[in-house]
């Protein structure tokens, strides 16, 4: 359920700002964070990313099958790297490093597909990293800011 | 057994991804760049999501037209539509064809409502349908007067208007200074040429072009943009870059006319 906010906000997101640039994958990312930090069924998890990422190639991309795609690769790319890391080195900071860095790659993948747009989507792509970046910021922070009370 | 129990579950996972990949990568090679795919997809997709997505569509026209104000453009910019209609109009009652706006309420204007990032120099698509008198092939127009496509493909509540920036999208038109008559077509890359131009006719950049009559849909004379540079010679024709008036990357909303006798 908890998913289907974010998918949400993500839409919500991308009606302001279409025409100006992507909004942030926020939806991805929340479910990036799920896939080392909750205990969550990790299959469950690939279903909602290919279910919503149609939803969104049905509403957004024009190109249906893209974004879920992606989004599937994408958590499979996290599950497979998370467990290549140290136990050591397994930490809040890692999952954030990773959860930016692939929706960084998504969004030049998806970007590479619409390879017609030029400078106008670059400007979007631009535009969708720092938001992503943003929303990441506002994750360490709440986290910060729920360990420390 | 829980280490048997560990292995079977990841290996569910790494299968269950592989196959979903797999669903997703046809989806995307049976469905891509069918326009009418697109355009029922988005209607139904849409329809759904209508009454969620009200809210923000509320507050992002209410920031637009806040930001419109706060320039000291919003009256200005409604009086120049206004006069922009009433030129079209009078221009059109003054042509060889009879031309109607859509007058309903609401019923020209339409709003710009997704973008395809991948078929962005091709496509649009717009918050109005069969059920608001929206038919195919009707010129859309930026602020009122000038081409920036034509309806492709009508949904009962949508719509998707090809942009002259498409390669598929070609319009007569008229050198308004001497007359020729060539045809327009995009690059899909957001450029528009002028093609069919015989090679002893000189055009000079800065030449008005507008469309053409031509028997179809599209009625006569609505300004498109001005010529530019010549570009390659293909079987005695030359080709022009032609520079839209309309802003396409600036695109919010279209007026629909009806181009029908």
């Amino acid at each position: 359920m908890i998913y289907l906010f974010w998918w949400f906000l993500q839409d919500l997101l991308q009606v302001l700002v279409h025409g100006w640039i992507f909004a942030p994958d926020v939806f991805l990312m929340a479910l990036l964070f799920a896939l080392p930090l909750k205990d969550h069924e990790e299959g469950l998890l690939l279903w909602i990313a290919f279910l919503g990422g149609i939803l969104w190639d049905l509403r957004w991309s024009g190109l249906i099958g893209l974004t879920a795609g992606l989004y599937v690769m994408a958590l499979m790319g996290m599950k497979g790297i998370w467990e290549l890391v140290p136990p050591s080195a397994k930490g809040f900071r890692m999952v954030l490093g990773l959860v930016l860095c692939f929706h960084f790659m998504v969004g030049l993948l998806r970007l590479l597909f619409f390879e017609g747009g030029g400078e106008v989507l670059f400007v979007q792509f631009a535009g969708q990293q720092l938001g992503g970046t943003l929303v990441a910021l506002l994750a360490y922070i709440y986290r910060r800011e729920k360990f420390l009370s | 057994m829980s280490a048997f129990k560990v292995a079977s579950g990841e290996r569910r996972f790494w299968i269950c991804g592989l196959v979903l990949l797999a669903v997703a990568l046809s989806l995307t090679a049976a469905t891509g760049g069918s326009v009418s795919v697109l355009a029922e997809s988005y209607d139904y997709v849409g329809r759904i999501l209508f009454s969620v997505e009200y809210p923000a569509w509320a507050l992002r026209d209410g920031a637009l037209r806040l930001a419109s104000w706060t320039i000291g453009q919003g009256k200005l910019e409604s009086q120049l539509k206004e006069l922009q209609r009433e030129n079209l109009a009078l221009r059109l009652q003054l042509g060889l064809r009879e031309e109607r706006a859509l007058l309903r309420e609401g019923g020209g204007e339409a709003r710009i409502v997704a973008r395809y990032p991948g078929e962005w120099w091709r496509f649009v698509v717009i918050d109005k349908g069969s059920t608001d008198g929206v038919v195919r092939g009707m010129p859309a127009l930026q602020n009122g007067r000038i081409l920036a496509g034509r309806v492709r493909d009508v949904e009962s509540n949508s719509s998707i208007i090809e942009l002259i920036s498409s390669s598929t999208m070609l319009v007569p038109v008229v050198v308004d200074d001497t007359r020729d008559i060539g045809i327009i077509r995009g690059d899909d890359i957001g450029g528009v040429w002028l093609l069919y131009i015989p090679m002893e006719r000189k055009l000079e950049a800065g030449m008005t072009v507008s469309t053409a009559m031509a028997g179809e849909s599209l009625p006569p004379g609505i300004p498109v943009g001005r010529i530019g540079e010549p570009g390659s010679v293909t079987e005695g024709y030359v080709s022009y870059r032609l520079y839209p008036y309309a802003d396409l990357s600036q695109l919010r909303s279209v007026t629909l006319i009806d181009g029908t006798p």
